[in-house]
């Protein structure tokens, strides 16, 4: 901060100098706007038109605030050279530069213009530059850039631009809002596009829609099926219906396992290791098939009788009463006691 | 005998913490059935009630606290009509919390009001908890809800296949 008031007087210094050097290095404006084409993406700033005369006596005091979108940050690697810039006219450094030199210039000539009136209105306001004035003026723009350069000298300041958008609505005098809203991290970098409203509610409400959106598009990755349909209410309807398939699948396993449970009895690791080992199962979008299965004991018992049959493959008919065999029934799991008895009692009944 | 050690899971993922839990509650749900009448339909009925309150306990408490709902399922559990008496209470706690959520149910204004107005109550009733939270809490629990739900599915459809194949 204490930095800045040297270099305003440096800087009014050189700009008596340059100003007159300026003028017959770009005599029009139009060679601004060249350099403006040149940078600006089409959705980055709000305001394009480029009236220096007009903003120059009022922007100035003001130490203009408007958001730069691309401005700043293509303005980032030429940050460190601003100053030997306006130290020396080196306009063919880089054209960000060049065009950060003719803003400058110009901003500085309007200093020179109104005097000492402005510069110590300079003083009281440099430390402003961070703070955001949204209006359609676009030497606004380009004391912001200056702004933006002279506070990037400083320190990181990126924060600075989505912090304009959030309080151009309040008080525009805090004195450290440079330094301080450098330290704040909480806040949400919102770009303004171009044609867009930029008050803080509009901004606010763009910010929560695209969150929404974002989670909209996670949750379309979530849902199978989910690609095809584009529009959000038709995305709401896929993922309720989602929802509501998965809460009947779960009670239709519960029943499932109701109905299965009463024959056998539960050994935890075995379970375990083959419940870990399993993997990725293919999610039925569908309600699964609902086998309508009568829950009677005729049920119960094929179920039983279809598992013993079906796990001892290898072992013939005769030798279940065989106590041997039985350890070679075991696959990977081994079964408990019980589940061999009834093996066993199933196998002599069979 | 050759020992088949298959590739283990992460021990602390929620498939896991799930699947421990669920099978605790299931053996000590089998442990306490009488053998007599255990096939009747009456009987399969109560134990279906049982398995699927210790299904939603065991996912709530994996999740434990973290999502809001979790808590709100757990508190749907714990209030729950156990016995009889306790009915009227629970219903009646339940209602003015209801009413009290209805008027603090926030509509999104700008037009994601107006498109996601009539489906997203229907995502409130869907996702326990949900009644209270605004649309974009909403949408986060209920991606954590489905991502849950799949798990608790799975490892079910495991467990159904594993006992009759």
């Amino acid at each position: 901060m204490n930095r800045a008031l040297p270099e305003t007087l440096q800087w009014q210094q050189q700009q008596q100098s340059y100003f007159s050097e300026l003028s017959g290095v770009f005599p029009s404006q139009t060679s601004y706007l060249c350099f403006d084409g040149g940078f600006m993406s089409s959705d980055s700033v709000v305001t394009r038109e480029v009236k220096p005369d007009n903003g120059l006596e009022t922007a100035w005091p003001e130490q203009g605030k408007l958001e730069m979108g691309s401005f700043g940050f293509e303005f980032e690697p030429c940050g460190p050279s601003y100053n030997m810039n306006y130290a020396i006219s080196r306009t063919s450094s880089c054209p960000l530069a060049a065009a950060e030199l003719v803003s400058g210039k110009m901003g500085s000539g309007s200093a020179v213009g109104s005097g000492n009136e402005s510069f110590k209105k300079r003083k009281a306001d440099k430390l402003q530059n961070s703070k955001a004035v949204v209006e359609d003026d676009s030497m606004k723009k380009i004391k912001a850039y200056e702004e933006e350069g002279e506070s990037k000298i400083t320190g990181p300041s990126n924060s600075n631009k989505s912090k304009h958008k959030k309080e151009n609505s309040t008080d525009t005098s805090k004195e450290n809002s440079k330094v301080s809203e450098v330290q704040k991290p909480d806040y949400i970098h919102v770009r303004a596009r171009r044609g867009q409203a930029t008050d803080s509610h509009s901004l606010a409400e763009r910010v929560r829609r695209e969150k929404i959106s974002e989670r909209m598009k996670y949750l379309q990755d979530l849902v199978p099926g989910c690609n095809k349909i584009t529009g959000k209410a038709g995305m709401l309807d896929e993922i309720i219906n989602y929802v509501q398939s998965l809460q009947r699948q779960v009670e239709f396993l519960s029943m499932k396992l109701a109905a299965v449970n009463p024959r056998l009895d539960f050994n935890i690791d075995n379970l375990f290791t083959k419940v870990e080992e399993f993997p990725t199962v293919q999610e039925v979008a569908n309600p699964i098939h609902y086998q309508h299965f009568n829950p009677a004991q005729e049920v119960v018992s094929e179920t039983a009788l279809r598992r013993t049959i079906s796990a001892p493959v290898t072992i013939p008919d005769a030798s279940f009463l065989d106590s041997s065999c039985f350890a070679q029934i075991q696959p990977s799991a081994a079964w408990d006691d019980v589940e061999l008895q009834n093996l066993y009692n199933v196998g002599r009944f069979h | 005998m050759n020992k088949y050690n298959p590739p283990r899971m992460n021990p602390s993922s929620l498939r896991s913490r799930f699947a421990t839990r669920f099978l605790r509650s299931l053996s000590k749900i089998n442990a306490k059935k009488p053998t007599a009448s255990s096939s009747s339909p009456t009987e399969i009925f109560r134990r279906y009630r049982r398995i699927k309150v210790a299904a939603d306990k065991s996912m709530a408490y994996s999740v434990r606290s973290r999502r809001t709902w979790s808590r709100a399922m757990l508190w749907k559990l714990r209030t729950r009509p156990c016995c009889r008496r306790s009915v009227k209470t629970s219903t009646i706690v339940r209602k003015t919390r209801h009413e009290k959520q209805n008027k603090n149910t926030t509509t999104t204004t700008g037009e994601d009001g107006v498109v996601f107005g009539v489906e997203a109550d229907e995502l409130r009733e869907l996702v326990p908890g949900g009644e209270a939270m605004d649309l974009y809490n909403l949408l986060d629990e209920t991606a954590h809800y489905i991502k849950c739900l799949t798990t608790q599915v799975q490892v079910m459809k495991k467990i159904a296949d594993f006992y009759s194949p």
